[in-house]
């Protein structure tokens, strides 16, 4: 087996969407296909190969419809103007889709049949809303029968299909208090917002000149989701979303995002030979499904998978980056594998930072490996829960790349 | 509620009120109607016995369109912006209402029909409907907010199409395109909506969710928008030559398509009243009105035509086999008399072709076609089987002896009651009646080629024509979707000369030095569909010949033909038929032809001409002078009177740009006077051709127009 790294990572900015109103986005009019299209060239030519050296492309998105159809992931190619040489794949786990991108990157270069692979993720959560809203549109149409016979009852379509319900669910099962979700979602504004304040995302981050509403251009190259002023008390007053006395609230749950990420992976013996300083080492990947009345439990079993693999114990790991769908699913992870909570998204998580599905799994492995490098680190897991019951993790090893 | 609208009748039943729209007889949605409908949707809303609305249309309609002719004499930019302001507070009150609007479509439903259907939460269509958005066929955009819903609902690409060239699609592309949302039979349509009510009642449906003005999943981004309007803007530019609306269209759409649909809806109102103040919407809806309208003459008004059931058709040749296709294809029984068997032969096959392009684009079946031919077409050398023909329409050789023999023989074998009509071209009518015992049963029907494409008929009385015989004729005209245009017996009738006049003028300028090709492209330019040259290449350098020489032998040496047309004549090239005229067309593409242009050439040394420069707005003045002119003298002497009917027929019979609105209405903006100025000028460079009608003399010195209403 090669051994596989990350040789370059980029992401735009994430804007809140709001497909209530939807002018108030910063990306409301441009798709995220363009979106991505702008960073496919540039992370290529930052991380320095030519474009006809990558031998797969690998593109996620969690709601594949109208807009965001990408006929097999060849449409982001075209849109760069990148050669037609490079073939592609569209990857589908939901919120997992950009992590499952990597993970079959890896296994291609793993297993020698590809020595550069692109990964990408996108999602404009403005443009194309998730789930009900599909529904009613006619452009998803899930099969009926699943929510009215009584052989499939047990799957509870009517949670399983809201993320918010299957974070109730959790947090009752789990025991987890609201106040902790609040602290937890406050402490993502506090600390992603130090993260943006001292220039972290900075590099990560392509900055994309946007047409507004008003015809104005504007250029986005900050999270718009990311609050400074955010606190545990302005957090306590917000009511419950989902259910009458629930304990999921706008501030201990993702918001609506819109955005794109892109990764290059190669093998370490070609980062070796181009003299390209890699991010991190890719170690084991973990994929596992669970209840999906409880989604937000999938990240422990798909961690411990990774671990396992990779012959770790969660002590071993410096930093953890688990996707704050719900600040739910970050302590009940941190709980049932006994984590150090102060490992755990030390740049604030997706409560603050934003959560476009299908960009989500490369955004948390390349900030995962940025943070091993400026907090000085050796393995990282990053993980996300994944609606349907699922979770995935990826497990990676910063070393020293001597050339 | 209140139930005792003029023109809205409400049921309500199980918490559902049905608004069935009545106001024949297209249903088009009136200022009354549409005072009304808010009357009704606001009780509707306040009331709390109705839960949800459907509404749907009486008749064959749903709402066929605005009523133009309320609109089209408003002058007041503020009057116009505030009726639309009005409507779309209507539009908008049902689409941000609190309860579920179902819209049945029970048929056609076009213009301000769909943008109220597209106000309405739910669609249902019966199969087979029309939807549109026509308004630019009469240079207007749609004005209560159809640039910017129809986008949301079927993504811009599609809109652009419908609404740039006012197309209409059917229910069944329409829910393809999801337009509507579903499709019922129309008899179980409104039952379908009162289901799709109770969807939203239930909770199944989310009436925020299926608000138009809240879908924007389908609007493109602004890089898409930018692609796409660039290219549209060519696109259009191409084909739209002087018509305004489809550019104002993608105005809307530019400005438009926010997220916020308000002041877009404002911004549509300015734009739309752009339009309707252009002499191009007005030239337009001039032009549709005069349409409904032609062959509504005072002097057969309250006579009832006479039925035409079987209509006997002399000659199978190229019109002929067009009339027949036309018969059968509308639905009468046509029987084809040809000379002998193998003229019949020939005839039947020019019928068959005439189906070639319907038989390839599968618009009709082989075994439809054969079926049809059975049951509606006879074929026959005998006379006598003509014997129960309501209309005889005669297409045989242009030869007065042999038609007046033919029309005596059938005389003897027809229904005193039915009509004679021959489709000469050129022959006085009046004099092919005279053999006639009752010449009052004989009329000119002109069709024009082909007849079952064009949609002119021009009608002409001869001078005993009876009024019957007219009116039986119109009827006729109009149950073959024929538009007819009513003129007097003359040389040429209306079309021909009035054509003759126009393209004829061009020899003047050729005889005074200016290039042939300028003058083509300044006439297609102009709008024309093609320039003199190569007109006469089509109809034939010879028919034209001979036509000018008829014209000059009945009308006097106005009409003396040109030697250069002479001259031109002599070289044998008569056109497309003998591979060369003005052009050369052996060659892939067609070249000047060296003969004519020799010809030409040789007559311009001969009388020491040199080549002359003319811009193209020039040249067109010299023609539309010399067809204005034309006009003036058959109005004079009494070939026809009626400019609308006049203008309708050269656009629908010689392809004047419509835009325009015809010659008159050309003539009538740019004046008498300065006509009349040119003309005395012309008269001086070119010859008796241009001395100025009495008439138009008259009209330069009192300062009147053609039309009544002034310019």
């Amino acid at each position: 087996m090669k051994e596989v790294v990350i040789a370059g990572y980029l992401r735009t900015a994430l804007s809140r969407s709001r497909p209530n109103e939807p002018a108030r986005d910063w990306f409301c009019r441009t798709r995220a296909d363009e979106l991505l299209a702008k960073l496919l060239p540039e992370i290529i030519r930052r991380t320095g190969i030519e474009p006809r050296e990558i031998d797969d492309f690998l593109v996620g998105c969690a709601t594949a419809v109208g807009e965001q159809w990408a006929y097999g992931g060849r449409i982001p190619i075209f849109l760069a103007n990148l050669p037609e040489t490079i073939p592609a794949k569209f990857v589908d786990q939901q919120c997992g889709s950009s992590m499952a991108g990597l993970h079959i990157g890896f296994m291609e270069i793993a297993q020698d049949f590809a020595d550069v692979v692109l990964c990408a993720g996108y999602e404009h959560m403005t443009r194309v809303p998730m789930g009900l809203t599909n529904v009613e549109r006619g452009l998803i149409t899930p099969n009926t029968t699943l929510f009215l016979n009584p052989e499939y009852r047990h799957w509870d379509m009517m949670t399983s299909m809201n993320m918010g319900l299957t974070a109730e669910k959790l947090a009752q099962q789990a025991g987890i208090p609201r106040e902790e979700m609040d602290r937890w979602g406050a402490r993502s504004h506090e600390l992603a917002a130090r993260a943006r304040r001292e220039g972290f995302f900075r590099d990560e981050i392509l900055p994309i000149e946007a047409e507004q509403e008003d015809g104005s251009r504007l250029t986005v190259d900050t999270d718009q989701s990311i609050r400074e002023e955010t606190t545990l008390e302005s957090l306590r007053e917000l009511k419950p979303v989902f259910k009458k006395d629930g304990v999921i609230t706008p501030g201990n749950a993702s918001p609506l995002n819109a955005g794109a990420s892109a990764m290059v992976l190669m093998s370490k013996e070609t980062a070796r030979k181009k003299g390209i300083r890699p991010l991190a080492t890719l170690r084991a990947i973990g994929f596992a499904g669970v209840d999906p009345t409880i989604m937000g439990a999938g990240p422990v079993p798909a961690s411990r998978k990774a671990l396992e693999k990779a012959g770790l114990k969660p002590s071993d790991i410096d930093f953890w980056e688990i996707n704050e769908a719900f600040g739910v699913v970050v302590l009940n992870c941190i709980r049932e594998l006994g984590i150090d909570p102060a490992r755990v998204n030390v740049m604030g998580g997706a409560i603050a930072i934003g959560h476009a599905l299908g960009a989500t799994g490369i955004r948390l492995v390349g900030t995962l490996a940025r943070i091993l490098d400026v907090k000085g680190g050796r393995f990282g897991c990053a993980n996300a829960c994944v609606g349907g019951g699922q979770g995935v993790a990826t497990v990676i090893e910063k070393e020293d790349y001597p050339w | 509620m209140r139930t005792d609208y003029r023109s809205i009748r409400v049921e309500v039943a199980d918490g559902i009120a049905v608004f069935r729209i009545d106001n024949p007889p297209v249903n088009q949605l009136s200022e009354h109607v549409v005072r009304e409908l808010a009357d009704a949707f606001g009780a509707a809303f306040r009331e709390g016995s109705v839960r949800a609305v459907v509404l749907t249309g009486g008749g064959k309609n749903f709402i066929a369109g605005a009523d133009i002719t309320q609109i089209k004499d408003i002058r007041s930019r503020e009057t116009l912006l505030e009726l639309l302001r009005r409507n779309n507070q209507v539009l908008n009150a049902i689409e941000t209402g609190p309860k579920p609007v179902i819209a049945a479509i029970n048929g056609t439903c076009l213009g301000g029909g769909l943008e109220l259907a597209m106000a309405c939460h739910y669609r249902v269509a019966a199969p087979g409907v029309d939807l549109g958005q026509p308004e630019v066929q009469l240079g207007l955009i749609p004005g209560a907010g159809g640039t910017q819903r129809l986008p949301r609902l079927i993504g811009l690409p599609n809109a652009l199409d419908m609404i740039t060239t006012g197309k209409p699609i059917r229910a069944e592309k329409a829910l393809e395109r999801r337009l509507v949302d579903e499709i019922a039979p129309a008899d179980r349509l409104v039952e379908a909506a009162r289901r799709a009510a109770k969807a939203f009642l239930e909770g199944r449906m989310s009436l925020a969710l299926r608000a138009t003005r809240a879908r924007y999943e389908r609007l493109p981004s602004a890089a898409e928008k930018k692609a796409l309007l660039d290219f549209a803007r060519l696109m259009t530019a191409a084909k739209a030559k002087g018509y305004i609306a489809p550019f104002k269209a993608l105005d809307a759409f530019e400005r438009g398509l926010h997220f916020d649909i308000e002041p877009d809806l404002e911004m549509e109102a300015e734009l739309f009243a752009d339009c309707l103040f252009s002499d191009v919407a007005r030239n337009l809806i001039g032009i549709f009105l005069h349409t409904r309208a032609a062959g509504r003459l005072p002097r057969i008004e309250g006579i009832r035509p006479a039925p035409v059931r079987t209509v006997g058709v002399l000659g199978g040749g190229v019109m002929g086999s067009g009339i027949v296709h036309l018969l059968v294809n509308e639905g009468l029984q046509a029987v084809l008399w040809d000379i002998d068997e193998k003229a019949l032969e020939r005839g039947l096959a020019g019928v068959r072709a005439t189906f070639d392009y319907h038989l390839k684009n599968k618009k009709i079946t082989p075994e439809a076609l054969e079926a049809m031919f059975r049951e509606r077409l006879t074929v026959t050398t005998d006379l006598s089987r003509l014997k129960e023909a309501d209309l005889l329409i005669e297409a045989v050789v242009e030869d007065m002896a042999v038609k007046q023999k033919l029309w005596k023989e059938l005389e003897g074998i027809c229904r005193p009651q039915a009509v004679f009509a021959t489709n000469t071209s050129a022959l006085p009518i009046t004099e092919m009646a005279s053999v006639l015992a009752d010449p009052g049963r004989m009329i000119g029907l002109h069709f024009f080629n082909p007849a079952h494409r064009m949609q002119l008929l021009e009608v002409i009385c001869a001078g005993k024509t009876t009024d019957q015989t007219l009116a039986t004729c119109v009827a006729f005209a109009r149950a073959v979707r024929k538009i007819p245009i009513v003129v007097n017996d003359g040389p040429g009738f209306y079309v021909s000369r009035q054509l003759s006049a126009f393209m004829g003028a061009s020899i003047f300028l050729m005889a005074d030095g200016v290039d042939p090709a300028a003058i083509e492209s300044a006439v297609v330019d102009f709008g024309m569909p093609m320039g003199p040259a190569a007109l006469s290449d089509l109809t034939g350098i010879d028919i034209n010949y001979r036509v000018n020489r008829t014209f000059e032998m009945r009308l006097g040496p106005r009409w003396k033909v040109h030697p250069l047309t002479e001259a031109i004549y002599r070289t044998g090239c008569y056109g497309r038929k003998t591979g060369s005229g003005y052009m050369d067309y052996s060659g892939p593409q067609p070249v000047p032809n060296p003969k004519v242009t020799a010809v030409i050439q040789d007559y311009l040394k001969a009388h020491g001409v040199a080549p002359r420069r003319m811009p193209a707005s020039e040249i067109v003045d010299v023609m539309l002078a010399a067809a204005v002119n034309e006009a003036a003298y058959m109005i004079e002497e009494g070939i026809c009177d009626r400019p609308q009917d006049m203008d309708l027929a050269m656009i629908y019979g010689a392809g004047f740009p419509p835009w325009r609105g015809g010659i008159l209405r050309c003539a009538d903006r740019w004046g008498a006077r300065p006509i009349h100025g040119l003309l005395l000028e012309l008269e001086k460079r070119y010859g008796p051709r241009f001395t100025p009608a009495r008439r138009l003399t008259d009209m330069a010195r009192e300062g009147r127009t053609f039309y009544p209403e002034g310019a």
